[in-house]
């Protein structure tokens, strides 16, 4: 998915990790992407949300907003920071790993410890080389749709992320889902997501999605 | 290690400050990076011909524990 990403799409990702740094999130979620579309700023999407009024600065005070009033989690230490309570340089570990097994051998391993199953003695469910937990997978899944064979570019992210809120997808999950997300500091009823960003900006995400479509020129149901 | 005389003091304070909260997350994370360090050793250890007791010798467990929890993995890398 990641290799059919355009530039502009990418750098708007690394952006929206700079995003959940500033926020102090364990996670990253559509509203980071949201935030790191539109301070990319050179881009369709960008340009769509600066005509109906979300500008970065905007976006930045209604997502400080919606932390305040609980909705999205307050900061929380990440782990490089708990581990150097201990004393315990992370970036050295990682670097020193990644000197020794090579990067691609040191993800490998990090991958396969999280996805152990508990017949195969799987305690760990995250390390602290696993990266912040995804939490826009079906926002890339419809933005892939949207781009259709295309490279995927910043707009085809946006298209996801309204078709997103129109479901949140913490809804339905399971008691064990539910457990993880409580330990990123998402609470049951506080529901995360582009959605109330947008919600905060006065912004409704069916009328931005039916608009998107119109300016791209494309058939909102194809 | 941290030579700095502010980090140095920077981590002081933060460990002194640290409750059970961040002691038990900092346990929590180095579980899992201890687990990954583990996995590329042992892995490393097979690929030049170390044998499961040599292994466990080193890790200093049984044999059959370290059979038990890493051959499974090796086995279905190779078939890949």
């Amino acid at each position: 998915m990641f290799e059919r990403m355009s530039p502009a799409a990418m750098a708007a990702f690394d952006l929206a990790q700079r995003e959940a740094d500033r926020l102090g999130h364990g996670y990253l979620g559509t509203e980071h992407l949201l935030a790191g579309l539109i301070a990319h700023g050179d881009n369709a999407a960008a340009a769509f949300l600066a005509g109906h009024g979300l500008d970065l600065a905007g976006a930045r005070t209604a997502l400080d907003r919606l932390v305040t009033q609980g909705r999205l989690p307050g900061p929380r230490p990440a782990d490089a920071q708990t581990l150097s309570a201990l004393g315990i340089d992370l970036a050295a570990i990682r670097e020193s790993a990644e000197a020794r097994f090579g990067p691609v051998a040191v993800d490998d391993a990090t991958c396969r410890v999280a996805r152990r199953h508990w017949w195969q003695r799987g305690r760990v469910g995250r390390t602290p080389l696993s990266g912040r937990p995804f939490l826009a997978k079906r926002a890339m899944e419809r933005a892939v749709e949207a781009a259709g064979g295309r490279m995927i570019a910043p707009e085809h992210l946006l298209i996801g992320l309204l078709d997103d809120c129109a479901a949140p997808v913490r809804e339905g999950l399971s008691r064990r889902s539910r457990r993880e997300f409580g330990r990123l500091g998402l609470a049951e009823d506080a529901r995360g997501g582009a959605g109330p960003l947008l919600a905060a900006a006065d912004l409704d995400p069916v009328a931005l999605h039916t608009a998107l479509h119109a300016s791209l020129g494309d058939d909102p149901s194809g | 290690m941290t030579d700095r005389p502010d980090d140095a003091t920077r981590l002081a304070e933060t460990a002194a400050s640290a409750g059970p909260q961040v002691g038990l997350a900092a346990v929590a994370a180095l579980r899992g990076l201890l687990e990954v360090l583990e996995v590329l050793q042992v892995d490393e250890a097979r690929a030049q011909g170390w044998s499961w007791s040599d292994i466990a010798g080193g890790l200093g467990v049984s044999k059959q524990a370290v059979h038990h929890k890493h051959a499974g993995r090796i086995r279905a890398g190779r078939r890949r």
